[in-house]
């Protein structure tokens, strides 16, 4: 099993780097080799990867988040996920390489530094309900932060066609209404899984004999904070009619604010010690 | 048994394009789909090619024929052409239907012959050789051609093929490369700028101001493109219903400039008016009632301009102007330029391809003599022992001898038609000989009375 593992750690990035020569094909309009089989091929790749988290979970007999490169590692399979269920529903394949570009960031870094064994597993064997707390809300800030480049992209391609700067991007990039739609989804995808996460995260706390542990109270408070945020803007799109030029500002305000309370969180413990 | 023919072919073009001839003489050397088919029909009854396609576009007249050269030419019931004069016939049917004298226009018009008339053609479908380079119409007027050809009869193996090559070519480049991609003209570079912007035309509420003749051509471009409802406002309004009538729209008068705007998401302003049609407080107005989060796209295609450009300041109001658009189609001619070397290179791929199998042309006489030999000797040894066996052991080893010729001839005759010597046109007159005739034994040579 150990092998088996460390052989995706291996294969995980050589996949994602032909996915990013595929899809950047596929940007520039030259759909050749590898770009006319992207999509299964990341199909392949998120099964792979699944299947990696999953050896490591029976290797470490819990949940595998024992250490920050396995937690690095769920945020880039949530990522690809996100993208892959995008790209199935609008069907533009135009925008995955900015997408896979960021999957492929986070999980060379956690090939690399991943650790092999299975000493760091006692540091984080969770309960099942906190554990799917914590899944649900990596893969809830991981559509935010595809909603957060859809987003840029949006505002990106907005800004050139009003500046009438019709370079490069201008002619790459996908229409702004089809941008305005990925941008939706991956908003409404941050907001479900954000809510699954509470959800399971509330389970957790009230049935806990033990008390609720400070770190996953905090993650509770910041996840609902951010949930609301995306729960408001999309409910001022659905019934006033928001705009998809509101939407995109929102995405990127609300990774923003994520980011921003995580920094938070950060700095106070430094502080305290 | 017959000796098979010897012969070769070569393909020919008369081109008048748009390089070497104006529009004057253009004009004049085009042709209809019917008129085509009978100047095809007419060169091919004549006997002056064995196979013809004639294209005719507002760009250019080009007539591509095939030739069978060689001395067995005649024995394949080919007219076989003399070295210099083969575009002769094809200048010839020009004067006689258009009363073009060559003579007269010796710079209007270019030939080529061999590898030069494929390469040609093979760039016209690739558009390298269009007005607006990389442009896709030619494809499909190739296309047409093709099919006039072979309705009239008058293309056979080699053109066909050589059209098939060509609509390769041209799917190729424009799929490997992108030298067909972006707008080239500043009415497709609006729509362009449309579909950047609302993904697609369908459901896009469009209203034309000024039914001029650049209003005329906008809408003349969005023929053929699914879009959604068609409003034109014109200061005349008998002309706004005749264009109206058209192109399938709504007519509003110049009083409902405000409601009409509201309800747009595409206008595309052309009108004469020496001043601003829609001034910045005006929009404002309007886009503060429109509502919601639409964006408005407005192309001014107007000289004076009819929007106050301070309304393209507005949020969710993208105003372009002829500048942005000549802009647009800039962009695009460098991008197609840059893709120039890619598509040239596709283009010499499919030549030489198409040169070998040419080439291989030639050596099919041969492989057909071998076969015959070969059959006739099978059929010859078959006779001798008909009698000698029953029905079904004769046709199993009817069968197993067919099978046995194929097996042995299978091999030299892919090499025959592979191998690069054999380009030659001496050498294969050789193995020619060597594989398919009856040479004397040098004593039979020296024996013969008078050797």
């Amino acid at each position: 099993m150990q092998i088996a593992f460390a052989a995706s750690l291996l294969l995980l990035p050589v996949l994602y780097t032909l996915l990013i020569s595929g899809y950047g094909r596929l940007f520039a309009g030259t759909p050749s080799g590898v770009a006319r089989i992207a999509r299964p091929l990341l199909a392949a790749t998120v099964g792979l990867h699944f299947v990696s988290m999953l050896l490591r979970g029976l290797q470490l007999g819990a949940c595998p988040l024992a250490s920050r490169w396995e937690f690095v590692s769920l945020v880039a399979l949530s990522i690809a996920v996100t993208y892959l269920l995008i790209e199935i529903r609008i069907g533009d394949q135009r925008t995955g390489i900015f997408v896979i570009t960021l999957a492929f960031l986070l999980q060379f870094a956690a090939s690399v530094f991943m650790p092999r064994g299975d000493s760091a597993a006692a540091a984080a064997r969770l309960g099942a309900m906190p554990s799917v707390f914590l899944v649900a809300l990596i893969v809830g800030y991981s559509a935010v932060a595809v909603s957060c480049i859809y987003g840029i992209l949006y505002l990106f391609l907005y800004g050139a066609i009003k500046r009438g700067r019709f370079g490069l991007f201008f002619r790459k990039a996908p229409p702004l209404a089809t941008l305005a739609s990925q941008n939706h989804h991956a908003a409404v995808a941050a907001f479900m899984a954000l809510g699954a996460a509470l959800a399971a995260g509330a389970i957790a706390m009230w049935g806990s004999e033990a008390g609720v542990p400070e770190a996953v109270a905090r993650e509770f408070a910041e996840a609902s904070a951010v949930w609301l945020a995306f729960g408001a803007v999309l409910g001022a799109w659905r019934w006033f009619d928001l705009g998809a030029k509101r939407l995109a500002v929102s995405s990127v305000a609300g990774a923003g604010l994520a980011a921003a309370l995580h920094l938070a969180t950060i700095l106070n413990e430094a502080f305290h010690g | 048994m017959d000796d098979a023919p010897l012969v070769e072919h070569e393909v020919v073009c008369l081109s008048v394009n748009h390089r070497c001839a104006d529009l004057a003489a253009r004009e004049r050397l085009v042709f209809g789909a019917e008129e085509a088919a009978q100047a095809m029909t007419a060169l091919r009854e004549a006997g002056a090619v064995d196979e013809v396609v004639l294209v005719s576009t507002c760009n250019r007249t080009e007539i591509f024929a095939a030739y069978a050269i060689g001395e067995d030419a005649a024995a394949v019931g080919a007219t076989p052409a003399r070295d210099g004069d083969r575009s002769k016939p094809l200048l010839a049917i020009l004067e006689a239907r258009r009363g073009f004298r060559p003579e007269e226009h010796p710079r209007n018009y270019e030939t080529a012959r061999g590898i030069g008339a494929i390469r040609h053609l093979f760039r016209v479908a690739a558009g390298l050789e269009s007005q607006l380079l990389g442009e896709s119409q030619v494809l499909s007027q190739l296309k047409d051609a093709g099919r006039r050809a072979r309705e009239a009869g008058t293309s056979g193996r080699i053109l066909h093929r050589l059209w098939e090559r060509a609509l390769r070519v041209g799917k190729r480049v424009r799929t490997e490369t992108a030298l067909g991609e972006g707008p080239v003209s500043a009415s497709y570079a609006a729509l362009e700028l449309a579909r950047k912007v609302f993904g697609s035309l369908a459901e896009l509420r469009i209203l034309v101001i000024g039914a001029g003749e650049i209003g005329l051509l906008t809408m003349e471009n969005l023929t053929g493109v699914p879009h959604g409802a068609l409003t034109i406002m014109n200061r005349t309004r008998e002309e706004a219903e005749q264009v109206a009538a058209r192109f399938g729209g709504r007519v509003r008068s110049f009083d409902e400039l405000s409601d009409a705007l509201i309800e747009a998401d595409l206008v595309i302003s052309t009108t004469a008016a020496p001043h601003f049609i829609v001034g910045f407080d005006h929009m404002r107005r309007v886009r503060a009632r429109r509502g919601g989060e639409r964006p408005l796209l407005i192309i001014d295609l107007a000289l004076p301009r009819d929007f106050d450009p301070r309304c393209g300041a507005l949020d969710l109001v993208f105003l372009h102007n002829l500048d942005d658009l000549a802009q647009i189609v800039g962009e695009s001619q460098e991008q197609r330029r840059r893709e120039l070397p890619r598509a040239e290179e596709i283009v010499e791929e499919e030549c030489e391809g198409f040169s070998e199998w040419m080439s291989s042309l030639a050596i099919e006489p041969t492989i057909l003599g071998l076969r015959e030999r070969f059959e006739a000797i099978r059929a010859e040894e078959l006779e001798r022992v008909r009698g000698d066996l029953e029905p079904a052991a004769f046709a199993a080893l009817e069968r197993t001898t067919r099978r046995l010729v194929n097996r042995l001839l299978h091999l030299p005759s892919e090499n025959l038609r592979r191998h690069r010597a054999l380009r030659d046109r001496d050498l294969v007159r050789v193995v020619h000989e060597v594989l398919t005739k009856e040479i004397p034994h040098p004593r039979q040579e020296e024996e013969r009375p008078g050797s």
